[in-house]
């Protein structure tokens, strides 16, 4: 037994037998950690299969997918961050009464009163925002290094569901405080809601429990906020990672896979090209691997390649989690201790805030809310991006650049050219909405400046963008490039002018100008 | 033993077995569960309220103390009385896009010809309304709602019970003294 041998090792004449040897050959340690410490290359893949907290991870895993330039940890920083909200949250529901007549004296106690209510708030309210922007790069750098296509295409459509949980969470959790800042953003957002097909006002009211915002509100939100939405986010959760193994670990470049990738369970998506019936009949099945195969089940890195491409997870992908855990930690520890969480008047009823702002990762839908019907722009545009992200995988399929970032040097220019080009076409369309009026020139019917002539523009504008990437003769990766790209500049560059351009009124106003409270987080 | 296929003549012609009839009634059983389930959560759930739950009559005031070109704030009644040429308009103080309070602006320039100050501008979105509540700009797509009103005995009585939704001004909506 490896076990014993490594105690039988340390038992040599010159070393003292220190009170932690003994009690790692207790029978209660024994039963508690079957394998001893990883220090053997059997025993850092025994951690891994025994230890429940570990067995999320795969024993190898490929060198790409630890190259801090290829993930940026976002994955791992975005659960970690929903781990983090759970603690600081699950501590917060001990020190708040989900109450219009309470909750906003709890907010006070918090910042005044509570010893370290104020930081617990502060990490709360800064690891939402963390998150939601963690959540959102990580779906930016999958889309952006092709780790969307085969197999991993269900995986990318859960991910998008679980960046707009992430988002729903974000905003539920939005109204607790029951300030001014979070009673008339839910005020606008459900009134939204009040758009929806078919059901229309209904479904505000249900959302509500009522028809306005108020006690009910207030109660559902947190019912939501604290148990359903975290409910199917840790199922989703759950699923995502497991998928993520399933599918082979992370995506990388073929040129690292083609040996077969630790993980690589299904033949079919293996990358190596089996070329008579044969093979096809009979997967390949490698000649000569490790010791580590009696223990996975139909898992085997090839002699040819994959030994050298892959690494034991302990030490080093361990190394890697803790590392983003940490500096996630520190930074939100710092960013906590800088800046306070908001807390604005107690909710009023009769007094709308001028201006009125959603928060940040909300002012780009605000934005566009200003220029057109509030169900195209609050409904049917989320519901159409939404709906046209998960459908890429399934017609952007070409597999020769998965794992590159933009897939080629073209693909880089037509990323740029993209974002430059969305940026100038927005920035007059604000400017030219602000000024001269799509409403001003064309008021009746209603239904020219509120669908048609949004939904023109919107279309033209695409038009352009894909007649303006042909002098590349893009591919489809490349098509799906520039138009994602196009999606993500629109995202930032309404969201920039949304928060930091509209001032008292929503009217374009300088950031330098901002009244009071301008800013929304 | 196999089961002994029992076929079932049906009108169309097609035929059910034994094991097709308890498959469907497996799965029907347990779709018509699930709904009802579902129905069922979303009945507990529903909001026991109705509309604007302040809904009574209100007495605003006497009518000879609104001056033409007036708009007077109720906030417990949740809205304006408004005095324009040809009588009163109890205007719902929602806006019409999403539902912020709209305040009335008594300094800002006016957008009618009943006053040279005064408008209606919401904060959330940068609607604006005139003393009509007819929206002059920003991207409300109606009017401000409106109460029914009556006038007895010189007191406007307001029903906020009573919610109209119009699509644009005209004279008949203002209750004449």
């Amino acid at each position: 037994m490896n076990i014993d041998d490594n105690i039988e090792s340390k038992r040599s004449p010159q070393k003292r037998f220190s009170l932690l040897d003994r009690l790692q050959e207790t029978v209660l340690w024994r039963s508690l950690f079957r394998s001893g410490y990883p220090s053997t290359d059997e025993n850092r893949a025994m951690v891994m299969f025994n230890s429940f907290f570990l067995h999320i991870h795969p024993v190898k895993v490929k060198k790409n997918s630890l190259r801090i330039s290829y993930t940026w940890g976002l994955g791992v920083i975005s659960a970690y961050l929903f781990f983090l909200l759970t603690i600081t949250g699950g501590i917060l529901m001990f020190l708040y009464v989900p109450s219009v007549d309470q909750a906003y004296q709890d907010m006070q106690a918090l910042e005044t009163s509570v010893p370290f209510g104020m930081m617990l708030r502060n990490l709360h309210r800064w690891g939402a925002h963390l998150m939601v922007l963690v959540v959102f790069l990580h779906m930016c750098r999958v889309f952006y290094t092709g780790g969307y296509k085969t197999p991993r295409e269900a995986n990318w459509m859960l991910g998008v569901l679980l960046w707009v949980f992430t988002l729903l969470l974000s905003f539920s959790g939005y109204l607790l405080p029951y300030d001014q800042l979070s009673y008339w953003a839910i005020t606008v957002a459900t009134n939204i809601a009040a758009y929806t097909p078919i059901l229309g006002d209904k479904a505000r009211v249900f959302l509500l429990g009522s028809y306005d915002v108020g006690q009910p509100a207030l109660q559902r939100f947190y019912a939501l906020h604290i148990f359903l939405l975290p409910l199917v986010v840790i199922g989703l959760m759950g699923v995502h990672f497991w998928r993520v193994r399933k599918d082979g670990g992370l995506s990388a470049p073929l040129s690292e896979t083609s040996g077969g990738s630790p993980e690589s369970v299904d033949p079919r998506h293996s990358a190596s090209p089996q070329t008579d019936e044969q093979t096809q009949l009979f997967p390949k099945i490698p000649s000569r691997t490790y010791g580590l195969m009696a223990l996975v089940k139909r898992t085997g890195p090839m002699v040819e390649k994959g030994p050298d491409d892959t690494v034991f997870s302990w030490p080093h992908l361990m190394v890697m989690e803790l590392l983003a855990m940490l500096s996630t930690t520190i930074f939100l520890l710092f960013v906590s201790l800088l800046a306070n969480a908001p807390l604005r008047g107690w909710a009023d009823p009769d007094i709308t805030e001028n201006p009125a702002k959603a928060p940040w990762y909300f002012s780009n839908l605000q934005e566009i809310l200003l220029h057109m019907s509030p169900a195209l722009s609050g409904i049917w545009i989320p519901v159409g991006v939404i709906i046209a992200l998960m459908a890429v995988p399934y017609f952007e399929r070409r597999q020769e650049d998965v794992g590159i970032w933009f897939a080629s040097s073209k693909g880089r220019e037509i990323c740029v050219w993209s974002s430059v080009y969305t940026t100038i076409a927005l920035i007059v369309l604000v400017l030219f909405d602000e000024y001269i009026g799509v409403r001003s020139l064309v008021s009746s019917p209603a239904i020219f400046p509120e669908w048609i002539i949004p939904l023109g523009t919107m279309g033209a504008l695409m038009a352009i963008l894909y007649a303006g990437i042909q002098r590349w003769q893009p591919n489809g990766r490349e098509i799906a490039l520039a138009f994602f790209t196009a999606f993500v500049t629109t995202y930032f560059v309404l969201t920039i002018s949304g928060q930091f351009f509209r001032g008292i009124g929503l009217h374009l106003t300088p950031v330098w100008n901002l009244p009071p409270g301008g800013l929304t987080f | 033993m196999a089961a002994q296929s029992t076929t079932i003549p049906l009108p169309q012609g097609a035929d059910l077995t034994r094991r097709d009839y308890l498959r469907l009634s497996l799965w029907g059983g347990l779709c018509i569960v699930t709904a009802e389930s579902l129905a069922a959560t979303v009945a507990s759930l529903w909001p026991q309220v109705k509309a604007g739950g302040f809904g009574s009559v209100v007495t605003v005031g006497k009518a000879e103390d609104f001056p033409v070109g007036s708009v007077t704030s109720f906030p417990e009644a949740r809205l304006y009385i408004s005095r324009v040429e040809s009588g009163f308009l109890a205007l719902s103080r929602k806006c019409t896009h999403l539902g912020c309070v709209v305040p009335w602006q008594k300094d800002e320039p006016s957008l009618d010809k009943i006053a040279s100050q005064g408008r209606f501008n919401c904060p959330c979105h940068g609607g604006m309304f005139d003393r009509y509540g007819q929206v002059v700009a920003g991207p409300p797509p109606r009017p401000l709602d409106i109460y029914p009103i009556k006038i007895e005995g010189g007191k406007i009585l307001v029903d906020t019970g009573k919610t109209i939704v119009r699509v644009a001004y005209n004279p008949s909506q203002a209750v004449g003294v």
